[in-house]
């Protein structure tokens, strides 16, 4: 296999700019949620493939994201995977979702209240049962890794 | 983190400056510095190599003693 370049930078520069790179990664992904949200509050929900190329972006970041990080068998810094956290962070989801929905409609304060609601219901219910399959998913492979290093273990014994 | 005083000390011994020790090691001048002045904690692979530089053990110019490490969690 062709070596690749070597590369300019010592280890210090090295973490320096992946630490670069993680922010410019954050900020990417929050812009482009914050974009997509202003640009649908302001236009009352309406046109909404205005709004399609940064979803597109997003969703391709997001599923990176969600994909690497299960490849390695990376949850979260923080939070665990159990239901009960998954049920506050869906909780939020929909309590956020609800806010945004009433925001960009342009109807009746009834009619929103219900948008409102059912947004709610919605996301909550997708999210706690994505979160949900998404932890499992996450434990099978973090057994898999853990008999794979007991396989490597083995063999160096 | 505290000050590395020991790679400054053998640096001093062998005659060498920061620029000089860090070309040797294949580093930038300013990773030499900041592992001198504490900012940056190298790779194991990194201290053999400053060690193997300046004729040292990792001892020498990496061991802490447990009080050391207390006193700078404080």
């Amino acid at each position: 296999m062709k070596k690749r370049n070597k590369s300019n930078l010592d280890e210090r520069q090295e973490q320096r700019l992946l630490r670069i790179e993680r922010n410019g990664c954050w900020l990417a992904f929050w812009g482009l949620l914050v974009a997509m949200g202003v640009q649908m509050v302001m236009s009352k929900g309406e046109d909404v493939g205005r709004v399609a190329g940064e979803w597109i972006v997003f969703m391709v970041l997001a599923c990176y994201m969600v994909w690497a990080c299960m490849k390695e068998g990376i949850w979260d810094r923080r939070m665990k995977p159990d239901w009960k956290t998954n049920l506050i962070a869906s909780l939020l989801a929909g309590v956020a979702m609800a806010v945004f929905f009433y925001l960009i409609t342009d109807w009746e304060v009834e009619q929103k209240v219900w948008t409102a609601i059912v947004s709610f219901f919605m996301t909550f219910v997708s999210c706690y049962i994505l979160l949900m399959i998404s932890a499992l998913v996450y434990k099978k492979r973090v057994e898999k890794l853990e008999l794979e290093g007991d396989e490597e273990g083995a063999k160096d014994d | 983190m505290a000050r590395n005083i020991a790679i400054k000390v053998a640096r001093a011994e062998k005659d060498m400056t920061q620029k000089a020790l860090a070309e040797a090691v294949g580093i930038s001048r300013q990773t030499m510095n900041a592992i001198e002045q504490g900012d940056y904690n190298p790779t194991i692979r990194l201290c053999r190599q400053i060690c193997r530089v300046l004729g040292k053990g990792l001892d020498d110019l990496f061991w802490k003693d447990q009080e050391d490490d207390d006193e700078e969690e404080e």
